[in-house]
């Protein structure tokens, strides 16, 4: 799909829809208000068949309340729940949610635009509501086996989520305490990391979040949520779902079983805090593995002093020990744009809220052509 | 493109008079093949050399830069 008008009509339909929802008007309220003469002129409006003026277009900016760009920018994301954030403070998740949303958008048009074959399918992971939260480990142990994610998941999981999911993984820079988020479009589906937080934070954003795109549509999350989860305080029932999956991705039995077994003696916590660096996990998070799958009992979990166990992980040290910036698929997928003349570099550098620079400096990252002579 | 680019180009194509437009943006000359005037775009090397300028140019506002991406347009690629 480019900017064929066909699809231009269609998408200025949509936004109309989705605005007069969020309005809470009918079609027949809408077009009483634009003075149609019938519901049926809107409703060909909203599905495309129909173009829509430019006093219409003037009309809608009005009654609708939105600016004129908001129905005929194709580089803008609209509709309701598409996002879901592990943010501190809903501040600090707006925030993310305006830097990621450009971003996602852009790569969105490029893939538009560039008329690649494109995955047509949507996952989604076979766990009801009601199921117990064990339930949702074992399918994140399951995933890691049929996905032979191998003794430590956290190092294939984002490859392998991009390859078989078609998720678009991002490592974005965030401010504040935002671990991350997901975002899910008919098109595609995102998660994004914050880069900056150490690495055991980032597999379980990860893995958490690929929980809620596999799940959106039976359990959708809250658009936010706790920016960690502190294994036993409360919390919803679907962020325990996520977090037990992603404690089953990350630590899977066939895996977490075998290396239990072979401690025979020492510090349970230095055990649990080195293992748990080797896993990419809080340790917080590998003692509750073991005591939720019953592969720690009740006696040896009351022995673990858990003020000495290693929450946090130490933050990346400098640039270059932090994952590249955004990912690979997207810096390609940005580059061939470009390159093709479908996105000028300074639109690129608008939306990805950087200088002509940055984008010089992506590509190279990844070790593209530049495409731009500085 | 982003809005200076859209403005030029929109004033441009609606301009009465004959004129010729530079640009180092494979984005701003898909624009004007799209819009049906690629034959006045121009490399800034072949209108400095007309205007007797010697300029030490980067990459992208050469002829062979541009004769390039036309020939890629021009071939649907």
């Amino acid at each position: 799909m480019n900017t064929a008008p066909a699809d231009f009509d269609a998408m200025v339909g949509q936004r109309i829809r989705v605005a007069r929802e969020e309005a809470t008007l009918t079609q027949r309220m809408l077009a009483d208000e634009l003075r149609f003469n019938d519901r049926q002129t809107l409703a060909q409006i909203e599905s495309g068949a129909r173009k829509v003026t430019a006093e219409e277009l003037r009309a809608l900016v009005t009654v609708l309340k939105k600016p004129f760009d908001y129905f005929t920018d194709p580089y803008l994301i609209v509709g309701e729940k598409l996002f879901n954030w592990r943010a501190a403070n809903a501040a600090e998740a707006a925030a993310a949610e305006n830097s990621a949303r450009p971003l996602i958008s852009c790569y969105k048009r490029c893939r538009d635009m560039l008329d690649e074959p494109t995955y047509p399918f949507t996952q989604v992971l076979n766990i009801a509501g009601h199921s117990p939260y064990t339930a949702a480990a074992d399918l994140g142990d399951r995933v890691a086996s049929f996905w032979n994610l191998g003794a430590t998941p956290a190092a294939a999981l984002p490859q392998i989520v991009e390859n078989q999911l078609h998720v678009l993984v991002l490592y974005m820079n965030l401010a504040g305490d935002v671990s991350g988020g997901a975002c899910r479009l008919i098109e595609f589906s995102t998660v994004i990391v914050n880069r900056g937080h150490p690495k055991c934070r980032r597999s379980f954003t990860l893995a958490h979040e690929l929980f809620h795109l596999l799940t959106w549509d039976a359990m959708t999350p809250e658009s936010r949520e706790p920016s960690e989860y502190t294994f036993g305080a409360k919390a919803s029932q679907i962020e325990r779902f996520a977090d037990n999956f992603a404690a089953g991705v990350l630590m899977p039995r066939y895996s977490l079983e075998p290396r239990w077994k072979a401690f025979k003696g020492g510090d349970i916590h230095d055990w649990l805090n080195n293992t748990a660096a080797e896993y990419e996990v809080s340790a917080t998070a590998l003692f509750w593995r073991l005591v939720n799958s019953k592969l720690m009992s009740q006696r040896q979990a009351e022995k673990v002093d858990r003020n000495r166990l290693g929450e946090r992980g130490a933050l990346p040290r400098d640039e270059a020990s932090k994952p590249k910036l955004y990912s690979k698929t997207f810096a390609e997928k940005l580059h061939k744009a470009i390159d093709r003349g479908f996105i000028s570099v300074r639109k690129a550098a608008e939306l990805l809220q950087c200088n002509i620079e940055d984008i010089v400096t992506l590509f190279e990252s990844y070790e593209m052509e530049a495409l731009i002579d500085l | 493109m982003d809005p200076g680019e859209e403005a030029l180009i929109a004033y441009a194509c609606r301009h009465p008079g004959a004129w010729v437009i530079c640009s180092p943006d494979k984005a701003a000359v898909r624009a004007c093949f799209i819009l049906g005037f690629l034959d006045r775009v121009v490399a800034l090397e072949d209108l400095t050399e007309s205007s007797g300028i010697a300029v030490d140019l980067r990459s992208n506002y050469t002829r062979n830069w541009l004769a390039n991406f036309r020939t890629d347009l021009l071939l649907g690629l």
